[in-house]
């Protein structure tokens, strides 16, 4: 199902422009392909403008950081992270546990931080019962497939109305939501019914049939990891059952926060929104 | 009762009380206080009070009270430790110390060995909300996160010294004690030409040792600041005590910059490099990069700083996880898996609400129950079973069930008292301790004494400063060369003739170093 590897590489940039200047500005991006779980990461830079000296160290949760600060009047800011990455994955190959199994005491304290709402994963009353309901008496897998069809008969994919930081329940009600609200509604779904799940950031080559030389728009993508005696990962805005080797990962949290692309302070002036592009070819 | 007029009268209290023992003896150590009292009336020593209480007040010793800025009251009773009792106190709070430096390190630097041995739960850990993800990887090049603690310890019934709470982030109140003692001194003089005490004084030179030590860079004089939220904050007249005592600088958010994972200080004269900041501000408010982005009392790109090893963050970041009310269950196991010792001070006995049989046990039994929330300090939102209505207790059982982890009980300590001046004379007044200990990585030091807190109503469990505590100057004896302290201690039981500073044969320069606490002054 996942073809041969696939070998691409990702230019990520990020822009931004203050109305007049910014004084100084601190920055700690998270936008480098883990070299693990199918993936080889063949090559990977970032370079900074105005320049900066990077630092670098990999956080609690093992995602790759580049931090640095700008300490001079400067009206943009520019990253480009760039990255060259072979992805050959297997399927899911991990053990498949029974429902059982999954409720053992040992089991849920071993993984507590993926049971435990955050605030952008925290499922309301109602959708708890529901997920009780449609996950009833399934085994882990079943029960995934169960909660990712759920989503994709409550939530469509549309841009603008919500954030990244935007909480599951609030996507939820308005009917619309982007890839990170579908990843935070299974998470917070998947959690509720004591199955671990893990929000997983990356980029997604769109196109499903890659062919070497084609390059195209791609985009940062987020999707889900549960596990069910590994982690299993699914991508309900896509409705994608498995993730193949379009898929490059960067890292996981507990939500969106623990693994945003970018998270920074600056001062100055307001600025609009950074323009952000992710160019993605086949090499 | 075999002392002074003073105490004549004195109800002594009836579960431990610290001066007289069961037969109304005074204990080891008192005797000699009753004796220096003894010609001194009620009045007297209340007159003294309000001098040395006015003062605090112009000097800004004060703190936060229901919006009002009050003096924190210092009883001029002081209380009285003996030798032997003390060195417990020492080992004890010196071994838990270092047990807890061991847990920080295993779960910020290394592989949580602790959770995956089993000692702790890693729910516990993880669901702590002081538990800083953000701080995982910091590196402590001397192995010290714990430069200052204050932990927080009462007498049981049967006078044992127990930890009530662990406090490792950033303890404050040894302004208090290295002041109290001062006043005692310049107030109450008598009261030391009768004592050989030890000596407080060299805290400040013994904490800017610990701080530089921990530098992480080269060169022999590493730049160490104080920072503190700003003069709003209660605690800040102890920012600048210190800093002023250390001769280091007293910054705030806005005199430090980092450039390039390097932190600088604004002076007139330029940039100055910071090694080492004794931070007097909280974790959430320390970085707007990795924390809260609307903290108005933190510096941006701090955190990175750190963790590239170019500035030491004091007390560590993360150092909650420690000391919080939960992890705080696990401490006896803590010790011995790291240290392999049994623990020196007991903790009180505490229940876990997230175990069931301990659940339903403490909601069958709330009346008799202390019962905390686990993410608040300062004893806010503290209850007291006996002394509830049903209708607080029932709210308080909903919101146990809705959030079990969120609270601990303990059981209902009577915990000792110590003479107190109150307007109705002298009477026992509810005491605890908070011992300061300072790492420099080669040997952990307690300030002898520390600060006890008094709960000043009548009656009152309650000692916390911000819910009118007052506090007490204490007083650890010091054990003589070449005496041993148990036949000394037996001696000084007995009715004597001779005034004990005539017996110790004070010379008036011993006086002195007495009064001044001895050891060397900060530079």
């Amino acid at each position: 199902m996942s073809g041969p590897a696939l070998r691409l590489s990702i230019a990520h940039r990020t822009d931004y422009r203050y109305a007049s200047y910014a004084t100084s500005s601190y920055n700690e991006i998270r936008m480098t392909p883990a070299n693990s779980d199918g993936q080889r990461l063949l090559s990977s830079s970032i370079s900074v403008s105005p320049n900066a000296l990077l630092f670098e160290f990999d956080d609690y949760f093992g995602t790759h950081c580049y931090c640095f600060d700008i300490q001079h009047p400067h009206n943009s800011l520019a990253i480009a992270a760039n990255s060259i990455v072979e992805v050959s994955r297997a399927g899911y190959v991990g053990k498949r546990i029974s429902r059982v199994e999954l409720s053992h005491a040992q089991v849920r304290e071993r993984y507590y931080e993926f049971l435990a709402e955050t605030p952008l994963a925290l499922a309301s009353g109602a959708v708890r019962d529901a997920a009780q309901e449609i996950t009833y008496q399934l085994e882990p897998e079943d029960a995934i497939g169960a909660v990712a069809e759920w989503i994709q008969s409550r939530l469509t994919f549309g841009k603008g109305l919500t954030h990244a930081r935007t909480p599951a329940m609030d996507a939820l009600a308005v009917g619309v939501g982007v890839c990170q609200d579908f990843s935070h509604l299974g998470i917070s779904m998947l959690r509720s019914v004591g199955i671990p799940a893990r929000y997983v950031s990356g980029y997604l080559f769109p196109v499903l049939e890659p062919e070497r030389g084609l390059s195209t728009e791609g985009e940062s993508h987020a999707w889900v990891e549960a596990w069910i005696g590994g982690w299993r990962a699914f991508d309900s805005a896509n409705g994608m059952d498995h993730i193949d080797n379009r898929y490059v990962k960067v890292g996981v949290g507990r939500d969106y926060l623990d693994v945003a692309p970018m998270n920074g302070v600056y001062t100055g002036q307001g600025t609009d929104p950074p323009q952000v592009s992710v160019t993605m070819s086949v090499l | 009762m075999a002392v002074g007029d003073l105490f004549d009268g004195y109800q002594q209290h009836p579960y431990f009380d610290e001066m007289f023992d069961s037969d109304g003896m005074p204990r080891p150590g008192w005797e000699m206080l009753a004796k220096a009292l003894e010609r001194t009336s009620i009045d007297t020593l209340r007159q003294r009070v309000k001098v040395f209480e006015s003062g605090f007040r112009d000097r800004g010793i004060t703190f936060a009270f229901g919006g009002q800025e009050r003096t924190f009251p210092l009883d001029p009773l002081p209380r009285v430790i003996g030798a032997d009792e003390w060195e417990t106190v020492e080992r004890g709070v010196a071994q838990r110390v270092r047990a807890l430096e061991a847990f920080l390190a295993d779960v910020y630097v290394g592989t949580a060995d602790v959770v995956a041995d089993g000692i702790i739960p890693n729910s516990v850990v993880r669901s702590s909300t002081q538990f800083v993800r953000k701080a995982w990887g910091i590196p402590y090049v001397n192995g010290v996160r714990i430069h200052v603690s204050g932990l927080d310890l009462i007498r049981d019934e049967t006078g044992r010294f127990c930890v009530l709470e662990d406090n490792v982030r950033t303890p404050s109140g040894i302004s208090y004690v290295l002041e109290n003692r001062r006043a005692m001194a310049r107030v109450l003089p008598e009261l030391f030409s009768s004592y050989s005490i030890l000596g407080v004084s060299d805290y400040p030179a013994r904490l800017l040792n610990a701080l530089r030590s921990s530098t992480p860079n080269s060169g022999s004089d590493p730049n160490v600041v104080v920072l503190t939220p700003g003069v709003y904050n209660s605690a800040y007249f102890e920012h600048s005590f210190l800093a002023r005592q250390m001769g280091v600088y007293l910054v705030e958010a806005r005199d430090l910059i980092c450039r390039d994972n390097n932190v600088y200080m604004r002076t007139t004269s330029g940039e100055l490099r910071v090694d080492v900041i004794y931070r007097r501000v909280d974790d959430e408010f320390l970085d707007q990069v990795q924390f809260r982005p609307d903290s108005v009392l933190g510096v941006p790109g701090l955190i990175n700083a750190a963790r590239s090893g170019r500035v030491t963050i004091a007390n560590g970041v993360g150092n909650g996880v420690a000391d919080d009310k939960l992890t705080y269950c696990y401490v006896p196991e803590i010790i011995k898996y790291y240290l392999g010792q049994n623990p020196i001070l007991p903790n009180i006995e505490t229940f876990r609400m997230w175990e069931p049989d301990h659940l339903s046990y403490v909601l069958a039994h709330m009346d008799e129950m202390v019962i905390k929330p686990v993410d608040a300090s300062g004893g806010k939102g503290v209850v007291l079973g006996p002394l509830s209505t049903k209708q607080e207790l029932l709210n308080l059982r909903t919101l146990i069930r809705e959030n079990p982890r969120g609270f601990v009980a303990q059981r209902l300590v009577h915990f000792s008292a110590a003479p107190t001046a109150t307007e109705s004379g002298i009477e026992p007044r509810h005491v605890d301790l908070r011992p300061f200990a300072i790492n420099d990585a080669g040997s952990i030091w307690v300030a002898p004494g520390g600060l006890t807190r008094v709960a000043l109503p009548r009656g009152s469990m309650v000692v916390n400063s911000s819910q009118g505590g007052g506090s007490k100057d204490t007083w650890v004896i010091e054990r003589r060369r070449g005496i041993d302290f148990r036949s000394e201690a037996k001696r000084v039981a007995q009715p004597t003739t001779e005034s004990f500073a005539d017996h110790l044969g004070m010379n008036p320069l011993e006086l002195r170093k007495a009064v001044e606490g001895g050891g060397t002054g900060a530079q």
